[in-house]
């Protein structure tokens, strides 16, 4: 009993620290692409841990067949949601006004999508468009 | 299904505390992120905090019911965030391509 108290209140004490840091990056960090980094995986590290400290402390059935899937269905949609965001705010910056951090010094997409690629582009929904150009 | 008593209890309260103050945290980027993808960004941390929060709770409280709550948040997060990016992305199009769609 004691040895199972200790384990989940370490698990949530461990969640919980992962969420204020993810809090706190976002706050902090000077880019949409920092922050976008700091809230998805300190986020989802956080949530994990804290329902593995419920499942723990509360051991039933029930708990656990929902605990792991609110796990495995955040760790399924974490990286698409960021994926996503990023895609949108990197193809839609001057639309958005999105601006980069003044101390970055590569960007990968550039060389990827070449100069015209990006200026010529169809009227799709722009799934195929860095994709298709090695 | 026990609530937690005695230091337990008094930690969790803690970490009750310390989640509540990092949503803060996030709200204060939501409002002044200034372009809109970092106010999605920050957007999906609050319901991720919110997932926090309500399982600490239940940890606290003993009722497992929170989880189930917690699930739907989310879906609904994930929902909403994938709508927001294809928002976004959408506006990257050229106008001609948008009145077209």
């Amino acid at each position: 009993m004691l040895v199972q108290q200790v384990v989940g209140i370490f698990l949530m004490g461990a969640g919980t620290l992962f969420v204020v840091v993810a809090g706190l990056g976002v706050l902090r960090l000077p880019d949409v692409y920092m922050r976008l980094h700091a809230s998805t995986k300190a986020g989802t590290l956080g949530v994990a841990l804290n329902t593995a400290g419920l499942a723990v402390l509360h051991p039933a059935l029930g708990t656990f067949t929902r605990a792991a899937a609110l796990v495995l269905f955040l760790l399924l949609t974490a990286p698409i949601a960021a994926h996503m965001i990023g895609r949108a705010a990197y193809f839609a910056r001057d639309q958005m006004d999105v601006t980069i951090w003044e101390g970055t010094i590569v960007d990968r997409m550039l060389d990827h999508r070449g100069g015209t690629l990006f200026a010529s582009r169809p009227g799709e929904d722009g799934s195929s468009s860095s994709g298709a150009v090695s | 299904m026990a609530a937690l008593s005695g230091p337990a209890a008094w930690f969790a309260s803690v970490c009750l505390v310390a989640v509540g103050v990092s949503l803060v945290l996030t709200v204060i980027r939501l409002m002044r992120g200034p372009s809109l993808p970092d106010r999605v960004v920050s957007l999906d941390l609050v319901a991720y905090q919110a997932i926090a929060l309500m399982l600490i709770y239940a940890i606290l409280t003993g009722e497992p019911a929170y989880l189930d709550v917690s699930l739907v948040l989310a879906l609904v997060a994930f929902l909403g965030t994938v709508a927001f990016a294809r928002y976004i992305e959408y506006r990257s199009l050229p106008e001609a391509a948008q009145s077209s769609e």
